[in-house]
């Protein structure tokens, strides 16, 4: 069985590497936290697949991970694009919504690298990325120190 | 996120339920986008080459209303 067994093989591996490298002090993590509401297929359906179709339909937080201070909402991708950029955008505020915080609810992008024309996005919309390298880690341009 | 083989139900996990899984992805009112993901998960789960074009249509073709 994988270690962790909801992240994709290669996304397995990347946080595995994250969590050798970094000095972050986190306290504890949540794995695959479902936000938002799902997509109830109505009443037509027996409460058992509604409640199945919901459950599968909800947004998932790769990571949350929980230091003194703050919550941080983990998006970890190997190459990472536009669209972690919109989940990093969004999940901070459905996380804080499902579970109220006394403090800051924050995005993290944890990848290799990013996408093409990622950067630029990411810079200004100030969300904090580390970029993990499979070797001993060097601190990244715009993101934040390991 | 992607979904993972934990999300699917356990006795439609192995390779050789494969006609089942689609059966059930036919019937069960999700969308594509989550249909497609837990396809790929299946696929990962069991090392799988022989999905085809038909299977996608079978899989993403919505029946979910057929008897109602």
């Amino acid at each position: 069985m994988p270690r962790f067994p909801h992240l994709l093989p290669a996304d397995a591996n990347l946080w595995a590497d994250f969590l050798s490298q970094t000095s972050i002090n986190f306290t504890y993590f949540e794995y695959d936290i479902h936000v938002g509401q799902g997509r109830d297929p109505g009443p037509a359906f027996d409460a058992n697949i509604r409640k199945m179709a919901i459950t599968l339909s909800q947004r998932r937080i790769d990571v949350v991970a929980h230091t003194p201070n703050i919550v941080w909402i983990i998006e970890v991708s190997t190459t990472a694009g536009l669209t972690a950029l919109g989940q990093l955008l969004a999940y901070p505020a459905l996380y804080a919504s499902m579970f109220p915080q006394p403090w800051p609810v924050l995005p993290l992008l944890v990848c290799r690298q990013l996408a093409t024309d990622a950067k630029i996005p990411f810079d200004r919309a100030g969300i904090p990325y580390i970029l993990v390298p499979s070797t001993p880690p060097q601190p990244s341009q715009g993101g934040i120190t390991l | 996120m992607a979904h993972s083989i934990e999300d699917i139900p356990p006795g439609l996990r192995p390779k050789a339920k494969k006609s089942n899984f689609l059966a059930w992805l036919s019937v069960t009112p999700l969308t594509n986008s989550v249909k497609r993901s837990l396809i790929a998960a299946w696929r990962r789960h069991n090392n799988d080459d022989t999905f085809t074009p038909d299977d996608y249509r079978v899989a993403l073709t919505d029946r979910s209303q057929e008897g109602r």
